[in-house]
């Protein structure tokens, strides 16, 4: 079996994928698979495991509202993705701690990390760059830069459908939804929300 | 889906369409998991202004009634009524043919609106599936409309649901 589906990766997406429509019931079921992963692996020193454990239990304390947990949590997955190699946990590591300065109110915090995540050179997929480029718009959004935000929206939606890349696709026409409407650009902003809902049903 | 009902309630407050961005907004907030975390943008506080101004512009009864409208959609009801929002302006809009249909018929047109299956129906009407079945190929009749999503919209666009 190939590392990244033994190691909690794919959990680690699937949550990403899923998060926004979690109850918080399930969010504890989520910590407690993370923390069951996390203490497994702990006992073997640094690995891409524990840096995948340890992101999934920062994604959820921070969707449960305990951003100080989730930031230390991040710290470490971010410092043993490094310890380790593993330019996927590192840039996730980092996305994390761009939300989590996002969501603590440090929009400047934010916006330097997700660029961080998003320059991570080697061993990258696509699709974990246009996921970066996703947190760098909202981050920029909320730091006030909305043109700077729009250039990363236009060419991270360029590179989804490019890719086929629906999930990404599907975060990144919202944002520039609201883009669009913050322009005063109405037209463009109900072309977009159009396709959104037509990906949507596409996918159910 | 969810944060794209919300970009549509911005969508009606930018263009003028105060009661339809409350009832987007009511059916967000009614169908967005209990204590989930994400909401954008940034999101309840970019939302607060627009929401109040459509509130404002609707009164406190018009108010109450799109959040009532709102809150009682399920998602796909909401996504039907989101994209007919959407095309209004931009398509041909909607001839509703309710006019031939009988109390029970609007009655059953309004329960696919709100999402109900066939056995749903049946077990909410009292009636066999097989029955609800042949009163719904009579409605597509009437209507023209032959898909669910097709009546879904035809109850939203006569303020069924």
């Amino acid at each position: 079996m190939p590392e990244q589906a033994a190691t909690g990766f794919g959990g680690l997406l699937r949550l990403l994928r899923a998060e926004a429509g979690l109850t918080q019931e399930e969010l504890a079921g989520a910590l407690g698979h993370f923390t069951d992963l996390r203490d497994a692996v702990a006992v073997r020193g640094p690995s891409r495991a524990l840096a995948d454990g340890l992101t999934g239990r920062a994604t959820i304390l921070l969707n449960l509202g305990r951003a100080a947990e989730a930031s230390g949590e991040a710290q470490q997955s971010l410092s043993v993705a490094r310890e380790v190699g593993y330019p996927v946990g590192e840039a996730l590591a980092l996305f994390t701690l761009s939300r989590i300065a996002g969501a603590t109110g440090n929009p400047r915090g934010a916006v330097r990390l997700a660029r961080q995540a998003g320059q991570i050179p080697a061993g990258i997929p696509g699709s974990m760059a246009r996921l970066c480029s996703s947190q760098l718009i909202f981050a920029l959004i909320d730091a006030g830069d909305l043109a700077t935000a729009e250039d990363v929206c236009a060419t991270a939606l360029a590179q989804s459908r490019e890719a086929g890349d629906v999930w990404n696709l599907a975060g990144l026409l919202p944002q520039m939804v609201m883009l669009d409407l913050w322009e005063g650009r109405a037209a463009q902003a109900a072309a977009c929300l159009r396709e959104v809902f037509q990906l949507a049903a596409g996918g159910r | 889906m969810l944060s794209s009902l919300n970009c549509c309630g911005h969508l009606c407050a930018a263009t003028g369409r105060p009661a339809e961005a409350v009832t987007v907004w009511a059916a967000y907030r009614a169908l967005r998991p209990r204590g989930a975390g994400t909401d954008w943008p940034a999101s309840a506080g970019r939302r607060d202004q627009p929401l109040l101004q459509a509130r404002r512009a609707l009164g406190p009864a018009q108010t109450l009634a799109a959040e009532d409208r709102g809150e009682a959609m399920s998602l796909d009801t909401a996504a039907e009524y989101a994209l007919m929002l959407i095309a209004s302006g931009t398509e041909q809009s909607w001839a509703p043919g309710l006019g031939e249909l009988s109390a029970r018929e609007r009655e059953l047109v309004t329960l696919v609106a709100q999402g109900c299956t066939n056995a749903q129906i049946a077990a909410r009407l009292h009636t066999s599936v097989r029955t609800v079945g042949s009163q719904l190929d009579r409605i597509r009749d009437k209507t023209g409309y032959r898909r669910r999503a097709d009546l879904t919209r035809l109850a939203l666009t006569a303020g069924l649901v």
